[in-house]
């Protein structure tokens, strides 16, 4: 049967690049674009950064008349409450039904509640969605006492933001160090130092026990595991999103009991059930690269992801496997990751930590599974090609500053 | 060199300033970059049409350059966004080299 209508739920940023190489691509049969949320499209790395600081005041993904000319009708505002496979087609909250000869599921996932007492007082908030940040933007007011919980990347970058608006700023994280399981300990250390120079009063170790509120239903406090109390006049609560997968299983699809959630999705991005396929934040995907299965809440995943979903929805069998990357903003710090950093693999320093500007190359039996950089973006995008590459390299050679890693990469490429 | 010459070029560094591979950022508002492009000097607007970030201290591959912040892609003799998240292509501006000078013509940027 020939697909003449595609359906894809969710449209974030891996939904609306779907949808635009699917044209590209030359699918000529009509697209939907189904957002649960009123908004048309918009980018979210934003939200945590230039939309809480004021830079960036529409983050927008498309320009205005890109929907029309692509002929890619949006469905915004509209949940999808169930698919509908055996009647080709999708069903919506407000009971109409789209056609669907194929679906991709880009539905991304929900922030995690805080699971405590007065987690739903006035002043407490998440942050997840443009209505969630133009919410606490609202907040940011000089001198208000801002409490966010967890020290993950939106933590960190919504504690950044808040100090950049004047705010006094407590960053509350369970772990000993900030951002160790992804950066591994020295870069957290690195982190934690950062924020606390930069006026945050960083408490790790610590988990939250209650959020205490006054006669009106406002949070005003923040009580820790440490027995100590923190004034709120704000809380922010980062600690993770979990993976929407309801339509996924409502279907019968396959869903990651592992730590890691999400729809588990072949090479070609296609759910256990044919025709329904996803992608970005909610798939669990096999990376053949790092031989291993990841879920990745990354910008570059969603969109290249997406971009391939595309692909394989129109038959080309192409399996879908890139070195993961991604960027955190903080202050002036600007962080990039390329694979997957573990805390066993062998760490190499490159640059000076002191000058704010140094990398971390991570091996695993002498091949290259990982860069962090500071501030050096170059690092960071020639070791890209490195780990793609699964090259060997002297750690002396990584350590070296006047190593040239573009000359390395290409000729590692030409050996792959 | 006639009068006009005089009024619309813009001496930007000597011819050896910029090494093949390399680009030199003249800083007017906004920056603008000469490149390099294995011999042929090539000159762009410096600041990638996506977000705010030097092209210039990207990624150079051929006569493309890769913005080191999200990965939007411009054809640089051309100024044509070649990758998401890029959709609107860099401007371009003319060069020549007098007497080891390397110069831009920036008249075409107001209009």
């Amino acid at each position: 049967m020939s697909t003449r209508s595609i359906a894809i739920v969710g449209a974030s940023l891996a939904g609306t690049r779907a949808a635009q190489s699917l044209r590209t691509r030359g699918f000529d049969g009509d697209v939907h674009l189904i957002g649960a949320e009123p908004h048309v499209p918009y980018d979210r790395p934003p939200l945590s950064k230039g939309v809480l600081t004021g830079t960036v005041s529409d983050p927008t993904l498309m320009p205005p008349g890109f929907w029309d000319e692509q002929r890619i009708t949006l469905h915004l505002g509209q949940p999808v409450v169930a698919l509908r496979p055996h009647e080709s087609s999708v069903e919506l909250a407000d009971g109409s039904s789209i056609g669907a000869d194929q679906v991709l599921l880009a539905t991304g996932g929900a922030a995690r509640r805080l699971g405590v007492a007065g987690a739903d007082l006035d002043g407490v908030f998440c942050l997840r969605t443009l209505d969630d940040a133009q919410d606490v933007k609202e907040q940011l007011v000089v001198g208000a006492d801002v409490v966010v919980v967890g020290a993950g990347f939106i933590g960190a970058e919504v504690a950044a933001s808040a100090r950049e608006a004047g705010c006094s700023v407590t960053l509350v994280e369970m772990a000993d160090v900030v951002l160790a399981r992804v950066l591994g300990e020295d870069m957290g250390r690195f982190y934690g130092q950062v924020h606390r120079d930069h006026g945050v009063d960083l408490r790790t170790g610590v988990g939250v026990v209650e959020l205490k509120g006054d006669v009106s239903g406002r949070v005003r406090q923040v009580e820790l595991t440490d027995g100590t109390t923190v004034a709120a006049d704000v809380v922010v609560v980062g600690v993770g999103i979990v993976p929407s997968t309801e339509l996924a299983a409502g279907v019968g699809a396959d869903i990651a009991d592992t730590a890691l959630g999400g729809i588990v999705v072949d090479p070609f991005c296609e759910t256990s059930v044919p025709g329904i396929f996803a992608a970005g934040d909610v798939a669990n995907h096999h990376n053949a690269i790092l031989g291993e299965r990841v879920r990745l809440e990354h910008w570059r995943n969603a969109q290249n992801q997406a971009d391939a979903v595309a692909g394989s929805m129109l038959g080309e069998k192409k399996p879908f496997s890139e070195v993961p990357w991604f960027w955190s903003d903080q202050y002036d710090v600007a962080l990039q990751v390329a694979g997957h950093p573990c805390a066993h693999d062998d760490g190499v320093v490159r640059g000076e930590p002191g000058d704010g500007r140094f990398s971390r190359f991570y091996l695993r039996d002498g091949v290259l599974r990982c860069v962090v950089g500071v501030n050096r973006h170059g690092d960071v995008r020639a070791g890209m090609d490195l780990i793609a590459a699964r090259a060997r390299i002297e750690p002396a050679a990584l350590a070296d500053p006047s190593t040239d890693l573009r000359a390395l990469a290409r000729a590692s490429a030409l050996t792959v | 060199m006639t009068t006009n010459d005089i009024d619309t070029w813009t001496a930007v560094c000597d011819e050896s300033a910029i090494a093949p591979g390399e680009a030199f950022v003249l800083a007017v508002d906004p920056p603008v970059a000469v490149w390099n492009v294995e011999g042929e000097l090539l000159s762009t607007d410096d600041t990638c049409t996506h977000e705010d970030f030097s092209l210039a201290e990207s990624y150079i591959d051929g006569c493309q350059v890769e913005c080191a912040l999200h990965w939007a892609k411009f054809d640089l003799r051309t100024g044509e966004a070649l990758s998401q998240p890029a959709c609107v292509p860099l401007r371009t501006y003319p060069v020549r080299v007098t007497d080891g000078t390397v110069l831009v013509d920036l008249s075409g940027r107001d209009t």
